[in-house]
């Protein structure tokens, strides 16, 4: 699959990121139940010294010819008798953390102090996604639980943006993202208060086949701790794994990384870029 | 709105599907926001989880409830407004059978997981006939549900 134009990524040395997540979805694993979460807990050892419980999170599959958002469907939960719950084994200094249940594995990291750096993609979030993925289902083969077989893969990117360059206030949303048009901001007719947005979009195979889909969503945000104004900007990749293996799985997630990493330029404005040090033009 | 749930009781089992109601007036959304593809679907496959091991005797297994899971999901996602009711099989695999026969139209599909569907269709009206494996792409299993919606329609108002 080409890169959607074949020029250099964009490349941020601050970029307002708070929290990179890779996640792929499997086929069930019905073995891996408590007894062997204590298993893997022990083959963690030190690397993940913390757990915490928390409910499953429910598949998420991209599909094409779908005529409802989720958002506009009723809500179905099929109750089992014993759900079995997503578990959280974090380093310890808790930035980065594996979530995993019975279909789904996913590795986070998360800045946690203003002084946390992103560690990058290429030189960190891939290489330990992989490495740890890799640990996992030798964990599974070892114990008899059972293959990993993918069915779809995701990559996000949350962005937490702060004022700078003429953004203060919520209605500043023009002065941030450049799909918002900032003369329609500045109509006096229409005093914003603050807005959202999401856009969806396809993402294709060369030969025009589906593959998944990249979402963007603004959300106006507060800063818990200061009541800062920010806006929360989610860019997420879904899709189907290229090979229902390791190989296949890094394919879309690159791609998806790829795809957002251009999106995230492309839809904010170069005012903005220049706070969070861009590097290349 | 309040969030409620209903629960139907079977035996030592619950079944339950969340349902975003109001607690103290009928649903803003009105009919379609729950058509009655789903609400009947929901019934019968809330009685078909509760087969047990060997219940047509030569040795069928109970429904997957996963897989009953995705094969609602699925649906819910690519049916059309007015969906007719499908009758709804269980199989002897532990899975579900959607079918339709209704305008001159037979349409069967069956969940295997939740990238793949078994679908076959054939309208004595057009002459089309195929049968289809469905990963990840439902446009023409989602275009035939919605032939078979306009077809029924129509003769309902014809008649």
């Amino acid at each position: 699959m080409t890169p959607p134009t074949g020029t250099p990524l964009p490349d941020f040395a601050q970029p307002p990121l708070s929290e990179v997540a890779i996640s792929v979805q499997f086929e069930p694993l019905p073995r891996l139940v408590v007894p062997e979460i204590g298993l893997l807990w022990q083959h963690y050892g030190g690397k993940y010294p913390h757990v915490q419980q928390h409910p499953p999170v429910d598949p998420a599959i991209e599909r094409l010819g779908v005529r409802r958002p989720r958002s506009r469907r009723p809500n179905i939960e099929l109750v089992v008798e014993t759900p079995f719950p997503r578990i959280w084994f974090l380093t310890d200094d808790e930035k980065e953390l594996l979530q995993i249940q019975q279909d789904r594995f996913i590795r986070n990291w998360r800045k946690l102090s203003a002084s946390d750096a992103y560690p990058r993609y290429d030189d960190h979030i891939r290489r330990a996604f992989v490495a740890d993925l890799r640990d996992f289902q030798d964990f599974l083969d070892t114990n008899g639980i059972g293959r990993l077989t993918p069915n779809q893969c995701e990559i996000t990117y949350v962005n937490y943006i702060e004022p700078a360059n003429g953004f203060q206030t919520h209605a500043h949303i023009g002065k941030v993202f450049s799909i918002w048009q900032q003369d329609f901001a500045d109509d006096s007719r229409y005093e914003v208060e603050n807005a959202t947005f999401s856009v969806r979009y396809l993402i294709r195979s060369d030969s025009g086949d589906f593959v998944g889909r990249v979402h963007a969503s603004v959300q106006p945000v507060y800063r818990g701790t200061d009541d800062q104004t920010a806006f929360q900007l989610n860019l997420v990749a879904r899709g189907k794994p290229f090979s229902p293996d390791l190989d296949g799985i890094m394919q879309f997630v690159d791609e998806g990384r790829e795809r957002i990493v251009r999106l995230f330029a492309d839809i904010t404005r170069p005012e903005m870029h220049r706070t969070w040090g861009r590097k290349n033009q | 709105m309040a969030d409620t749930s209903a629960i139907a009781s079977m035996e030592d089992r619950e079944y339950r599907y969340r349902l975003p109601v109001s607690s103290d007036k009928e649903s803003t959304f009105g009919d379609p926001y729950f058509p009655a593809w789903w609400t009947q679907s929901l019934q019968r496959i809330g009685l078909l989880l509760d087969l047990e091991e060997n219940w047509d005797s030569y040795g069928a297994r109970p429904i997957d409830r996963r897989v009953a899971y995705n094969a609602v999901q699925i649906l819910q996602e690519i049916a059309p407004a007015g969906l007719p009711v499908p009758a709804i099989v269980p199989t002897a695999n532990g899975r579900l059978q959607f079918e339709w026969h209704a305008g001159g139209i037979d349409l069967e599909f069956e969940v295997l997981s939740a990238v793949r569907i078994l679908a076959s269709y054939e309208d004595a009206e057009q002459g089309v006939e195929w049968e289809k494996e469905f990963d990840y792409d439902l446009k023409d299993l989602g275009e035939v549900l919605r032939i078979l919606t306009h077809r029924v329609h129509g003769a309902v108002q014809a008649a």
